[in-house]
């Protein structure tokens, strides 16, 4: 979508490096900062061993979910962002369903933003802590390999975790 | 919907799509013991997951326990309390205290032991334990109670007030202000409030076994709203036990076999109608500070250390601590034995 504008500069102000994102999911293309970028230990990876082209390849993550990492990482790159600022765009880019933060979770881990992990890992604790198990199952997509003897047999063991719950 | 991308092609098992560590950490946000349980239902794979959890600390809500309406109709507050804790003490402690189960008719759920619920974990580090505790008080309080050793209590701290203003505030109600006699009219309730808290303490003794054996290193006991907490904590444990063995021949045999509240305590209270806070520029009304040692402490020892609790109010609320700070530096009334509860 955005293309690199940056080429017009005169030359006496330094060069901003800009690095292309494309989501390998639906092909969309961000252009930021290389030191935004850099945030990602997997994209600084690439960078410093040579192996990054100017466009950088981002596989299993969608346009959607490239935009928030990127959002992300932006904020966390400004240095006059005060420690409040910051916690309340934190809050801002993870305020999303469970399932979202399931893709930026596997993003942050991809992409190794250790900081984005950290806040959507809490936030989905937040979210699935007052869930039954079941659903808990649902949304990681996990398949129940208990028979029904083993889970009841859980399940009479700490059964005052389960009071009001199915 | 966007579900599709976790799913990663040829795994039999596609929630393998999130990877090992991924689970791992946020596993290990879910700092309550229920939910943590729970999540072992989901799979045996979530099931391993869990027993392998390095936690920091781990909060454990202590069930609700309803004491039958004919009962609470009929008692006193301070019965009720004595009840409500007995009850609790009952549950929790079943070999420490003689309670005929027929005394009391307690309708809670079925309650796994804390030590059942830690071998769950491979490491923990500290635990948290929070008790239902429905007390409302007709004033603001917060409390702090410090053990170093298995069995008895070093100090209790209550920092109560009747609100908490800004000073300019505090200016405009000065001169409607002055009906209040001299006399605390709030004694009663602190008395029994006290009472109740020191009561609660009692189930630290039952932590503390499996603190020893679990390697924990702090334990803390709360109650749902946070007024305050029960801690112990390790690196005193050694300072306790040379004290000991010095008063040893002073120490009774029944103490031991007792618990904590068998024994006498000794009590100071500090008032200041009206305690200015300068960081904050507010005011306390009729702050009252009560602190309770047991009786081994000599008179000019006995505020050693409570300056710890100005430390333990901080970590909320700066100026609570504040506050706690400027109280001990003020006259006070002398030491009196009110607490002798068998």
């Amino acid at each position: 979508m955005a293309s690199a504008p940056e080429n017009e500069k005169n030359a006496s102000a330094p060069e901003k490096k800009t690095l292309t994102l494309k989501s390998m999911i639906n092909n969309e293309e961000f252009v930021v900062d290389e030191h935004v970028a850099l945030q990602s230990v997997t994209i600084k990876n690439m960078v410093d061993s040579d192996c990054a082209g100017d466009v950088i390849p981002v596989p299993t993550i969608s346009g959607e979910i490239l935009a928030l990492v990127i959002e992300y990482c932006k904020n966390h790159a400004n240095p006059s962002a005060s420690e409040d600022d910051l916690k309340k765009a934190d809050a801002g880019i993870v305020a999303k369903d469970i399932y979202t933060l399931i893709d930026l979770v596997l993003a942050a881990n991809f992409l190794d933003i250790k900081g984005l992990l950290e806040v959507t890992s809490q936030k989905i604790a937040d979210s699935i802590k007052d869930l039954p198990h079941q659903d808990v199952r649902e949304i990681f997509g996990v398949e129940n390999d208990y028979t029904p003897e083993e889970e009841a047999a859980v399940r009479a063991e700490h059964d005052w975790a389960f009071e009001g719950f199915p | 919907m966007a579900m599709n991308l976790v799913v990663s092609e040829g795994e039999e098992d596609y929630f393998n799509g999130l990877p090992d560590e991924v689970v791992l950490l946020i596993l290990s946000k879910l700092s309550e013991a229920k939910c943590l349980f729970r999540c072992k239902l989901v799979s045996k794979r979530f099931a391993s997951f869990i027993s392998q959890l390095r936690l920091r600390s781990l909060s454990f809500f202590v069930p609700h326990i309803r004491v039958p309406p004919k009962y609470s109709d009929l008692i006193t507050l301070r019965s009720k309390l004595w009840i409500f804790l007995k009850t609790l003490v009952y549950k929790f402690l079943p070999n420490l205290i003689p309670i005929h189960p027929c005394e009391i008719e307690v309708d809670a759920p079925s309650f796994t032991s804390i030590n059942q619920f830690l071998s769950n974990f491979e490491q923990i580090r500290s635990v948290c334990l929070v008790f239902p505790f429905n007390y409302e008080a007709p004033f603001e309080f917060k409390w702090y109670a410090e053990f170093t050793d298995s069995k008895k209590l070093d100090f209790f701290v209550m920092l109560s007030f009747e609100s908490i203003d800004d000073m300019k505030q505090e200016e405009d109600d000065e001169q409607t202000d002055h009906q209040h006699p001299e006399g605390d009219d709030n004694d009663f309730e602190t008395g029994h409030l006290v009472h109740a808290i020191l009561y609660q303490s009692v189930m630290r003794s039952y932590l503390d076994d499996h603190i020893l054996k679990q390697q924990l290193q702090n334990a803390e006991i709360t109650d749902v709203k946070r007024r305050g907490k029960v801690r112990v904590r390790r690196e005193r444990i050694g300072d306790y036990w040379s004290l000991e063995q010095k008063k040893l021949e002073s120490v009774m045999e029944w103490e031991d076999e007792f618990w904590a509240m068998g024994m006498p305590f000794y009590k100071k209270v500090w008032r200041v109608p009206k305690l200015r806070i300068g960081s904050s520029r507010r005011v306390m009304k009729r702050a009252k500070l009560v602190a309770v040692r047991p009786m081994h402490w000599e008179a000019d020892e006995f505020e050693d250390g409570l300056l710890e609790a100005a430390t333990a109010f901080e970590q909320e609320e700066a100026e609570l601590g504040e506050a706690v700070r400027q109280m001990l530096m003020v006259e006070t009334t002398n030491m009196t034995p009110v607490f002798y509860i068998g």
